[in-house]
């Protein structure tokens, strides 16, 4: 029999493994998928770009980029590049993919990750509370409001927020992260004004999903067996529902978590849209209608690691948050 | 006092602190003492700012801070800028005089050495936006420091609309010392130009591209002290900054303002709208005329008369917009040519078809091909183009009324282009916007000779014969006649066909008057630039 710290190494070395096969994977994947699309990015050029070039000249361009060699041979440089950290321009702006990462990475976390938290706080909250006391006047009014906000278009729902509160009543500005020309504490103070209605939207709609499935793995729990011994044990209804209903809970939502903080790099491309925001929805969006792959390479990257790192952490907090887990995972 | 109260006041008294702070969210609107415009907030729908000048598309340098050798003036026609003017006797041999007073933004005179050294390195470094037109040049002579002499490779008639086309010259004493492009990330130096504006500063967070004038621009003092762009990712959200006074001028590159606003904008008071001509076509059915059956032109022909124009052309632009004749032309261009106006008739167009041997051979109520397969013209239309996705319908609609099953193929922008620079396709729907009529040999060649991009993809030696002639003559009389045969040639052949134009619609705070437009840039012309001022409303 190994010994526990054995048994958590050979767990992280496995874990360790099976993840890296499955970046190499998704490595190949970004390489081939964007250059699976129809086109590339000189065909763009023959719309607007036509103003300037003759036709002849985006063989030469294709050719400058390297577009016009062999896929294996673009994909072997791809690796390399890879391996040295060099994520390489965008075509289309002629400017460091690193660069245009950072920039825009930061600023699309300071939007998400809020979100993601108040949204999964809120829903947590009021997902148990509507769970708890299923068929009252609360929970049908609480669930019809999020089921008719979960099934409103973003887009039309962030458009009149910002109708009435930006535009009407002029509590908030009408986009971007700050007003500019700003320093110090009142920087701050006016990049959280800037972001309070997107993240109080976006809030919103991470909160919809994810108290619908608190609000109803809730009832079907409360409807097992085990919680029929508990209230004949006599527990009061407290115990039985911080303990035994939300811990029963809790691994559905860690896995919803994960994936939200997973896919928070991916940006959210309607509030950035509709807030004028320069985040990476908007990147990304732009890379792939104009087939930026060295754009969409680099920002597949990045999501790939998020999305890694994320449910490394999940499978970490399932074992906290459902010790039989965590034995199952010692058995291995 | 509970909670919640105590959160409200809280956030109250942030706004309120934020406010006090000097940000009031409006354009800081004010002219001073010396006639001038302090302050011109323009919101922008021209997307990430990104300055690289090795990017196609750096739009930022040839509105604000940098000029060509030549300009457009209002009507398209090519007018002096950094040269003042020019001369040729065999269209091989050109000999550009410039300006004597002109400098850049950091003092160093501008020469002919530095329009040398553009070309030169334009072509050398391949960069986009100027490469081809600079790649037809054999040798630049430099006899004193105003005289540029370009040796072309051929003679070429339409040289000056190619060059009006690159309104860019660079510095000599910054660019030579760049080698690659991509690398160079000076933002300030990236900006030295000889134009009116010089940059400042771009805040990313803001989303905020500061301009200031460039006092000693050669022309004069510019009329606005400071330009900020402030950049908007949709256009709702950007009319609603005109309406409320967060900016002075709404800016969408090449297309105007849609009419949906403009009941809207009507009703305020502090708002004026002014309209001018797009120069180009809104939208046209482009066919691929060597990809049967629509090579020929009597299907074409058939096919255009079940359109009806009026009806598209007012659901389509709300009254802003007028019918193009079958010459395609637009009535301001030079040697326009009175065409045919588009013809509508359902019955002609049943009569003709059955005629052609496009009937309904199975009594589905849709026409078979003569050799009784099934017709089914594929219209290709961009997916992210809202406007020709609903023209779309209507014209589906349309040809339907005669029996023709018309397939709508929607793609994303790359695909679109991928399909027409393969010549997939069978027609598309699209707009042939002003620089279209002034490419290759001028009057649309570009887009309709298949030896350049030729989306109608027109191979036809006669076409292709007044092309050249267009192309190799400089004799005005020549020239008018070769306009004339090339706009007949299009309302016979209907290569494509002309849907409807629309002037584009440019709302503005009436609190500043005297925009003058400019066939690429609209309002952002160099007229804007010195004429704007306070309106005595």
């Amino acid at each position: 029999m190994l010994r526990p710290n054995s048994k958590t190494t050979l767990y992280i070395s496995n874990k360790v493994f099976r993840y890296a096969i499955t970046i190499f994977i998704i490595l190949t994947l970004n390489f081939f998928i964007p250059r699976m699309m129809p086109g590339d990015p000189m065909t763009n050029m023959l719309g607007e770009g036509a103003r300037w070039m003759d036709k002849a000249y985006l063989d030469e361009l294709r050719a400058e980029y390297g577009l016009d060699r062999p896929l294996h041979e673009q994909y072997l440089t791809y690796l390399s590049s890879l391996a040295r950290f060099d994520l390489g321009y965008s075509i289309n702006k002629s400017l460091k993919v690193k660069d245009l990462l950072m920039e825009r990475i930061f600023w699309t976390l300071l939007l998400v990750f809020p979100s993601v938290i108040i949204g999964g706080a809120v829903a947590l909250i009021l997902g148990s509370f509507a769970g708890f006391r299923q068929g009252s006047m609360m929970d049908r009014l609480m669930t019809s409001l999020l089921l008719l906000l979960y099934s409103s278009p973003s887009f039309l729902f962030a458009m009149i927020m910002v109708s009435i509160f930006s535009f009407h009543l002029g509590w908030f500005p009408l986009g971007n992260f700050a007003s500019g020309k700003m320093h110090g504490a009142s920087y701050v103070l006016d990049v959280a004004w800037h972001l309070f209605l997107p993240i109080a939207i976006l809030s919103l709609f991470e909160a919809t999903y994810t108290y619908l499935v608190i609000r109803n793995s809730i009832t079907q729990i409360l409807g097992e067996y085990f919680i029929f011994v508990a209230r004949a044990k006599g527990l009061s209804n407290r115990v039985i529902e911080l303990q035994h209903v939300i811990r029963n809970v809790l691994p559905q939502f860690i896995s919803i978590m994960a994936l939200n903080f997973g896919f928070m790099v991916s940006g959210a491309l309607i509030i950035e849209i509709v807030f004028s925001l320069n985040g990476m929805g908007t990147l990304i969006y732009d890379a792939v209608i104009s087939r930026d792959y060295p754009v969409m390479q680099g920002a597949f990257l990045v999501l790939t690691f998020f999305l890694i790192a994320a449910n490394f952490a999940a499978d970490l907090l399932y074992g906290i948050a459902d010790p039989r887990i965590a034995d199952a995972k010692d058995s291995i | 006092m509970n909670s919640k109260s105590k959160a409200i006041l809280i956030s109250m008294l942030i706004f309120a602190s934020i406010l006090l702070s000097g940000y009031i969210g409006g354009a800081l609107a004010a002219s001073e003492g010396d006639g001038r415009i302090s302050n011109l907030v323009i919101g922008s729908d021209m997307g990430d700012f990104a300055a690289n000048m090795a990017d196609f598309n750096c739009n930022y340098q040839m509105i604000f801070s940098h000029e060509g050798l030549i300009d457009y003036d209002s009507n398209g026609e090519v007018v002096p800028r950094l040269a003042e003017s020019w001369e040729t006797t065999d269209m091989k041999k050109w000999i550009f005089h410039l300006v004597k007073n002109a400098t850049w933004h950091d003092g160093v005179p501008f020469t002919s050495k530095d329009v040398k050294f553009t070309m030169e390195y334009t072509r050398d470094k391949k960069i986009l936006y100027g490469a081809t037109t600079y790649d037809i040049i054999n040798s630049i002579e430099t006899p004193d420091d105003y005289t540029v002499i370009l040796n072309l490779k051929e003679p070429n008639a339409v040289f000056l609309a190619k060059l009006a086309n690159v309104p860019i010259v660079i510095p000599e004493h910054i660019y030579a010392k760049v080698d690659d492009l991509k690398k160079f990330t000076d933002i300030d130096k990236m900006f030295i130009g000889t134009g009116p504006y010089i940059f400042d500063s771009y805040d990313h967070a803001a989303g905020i591209v500061n301009f200031k004038a460039n006092d000693n621009y050669w022309v004069g003092k510019p009329a606005i002290k400071n330009i900020q762009m402030r950049l908007f990712k949709n256009q709702d959200t950007m009319m609603m900054a005109l309406q409320n006074g967060e900016i002075d001028l709404p800016y969408l590159y090449s297309k105007g303002a849609s009419y949906y606003y403009v009941p809207k904008l009507m009703d305020n008071k502090k708002i004026k709208l002014m309209t001018f001509d797009s120069l180009g076509i809104r939208n046209t059915i482009i066919f691929n005329t060597q990809k049967k059956p629509f090579d020929s032109k009597d299907l074409r022909r058939s096919m255009s008369l079940a359109i009806n124009y009026e009806n598209l052309m007012n659901l389509m632009t709300a009254g802003y917009g007028s019918l193009p004749n079958s010459g395609l032309v637009p009535k301001s261009t030079k040697y326009y040519t009175e065409t045919k106006p588009m013809e509508y008739d359902v019955e002609k167009a049943k009569t003709q078809l059955d005629r052609l041997g496009f009937k309904d051979k199975d009594n589905d109520g849709l026409r078979e091909m003569p050799d009784g397969s099934k017709f089914k013209p594929e219209l290709v239309v961009q997916s992210s183009n809202d406007e020709s996705v609903r023209a779309s319908e209507l014209i589906k609609k349309d040809l339907g009324s005669v029996g023709i099953d018309l397939e709508i193929k929607l793609v994303d922008s790359s695909t679109y282009w991928k399909i027409i620079g393969e010549k997939g396709h069978e027609m598309i729907l699209g707009g042939l916007p002003f620089w279209t009529i002034k490419g290759y040999k001028g009057y649309y060649t570009s887009i309709m000779d298949s030896r350049n991009y030729g989306w109608a993809n027109i191979n036809d030696p006669a076409y292709q014969s007044i092309a050249d002639n267009l192309g190799a003559t400089m004799d005005e009389s020549k020239k008018e006649k070769l306009a004339e045969e090339i706009q007949n040639y299009y309302s016979n052949e209907l290569p494509v066909i002309p849907l409807y134009s629309m002037d584009f619609i440019q709302p503005y705070d009436k609190k500043y008057e005297g925009y003058v437009t400019h066939p690429m840039w609209g309002v952002l012309s160099l007229g804007t630039f010195m004429n704007l001022h306070e309106s005595e409303e």
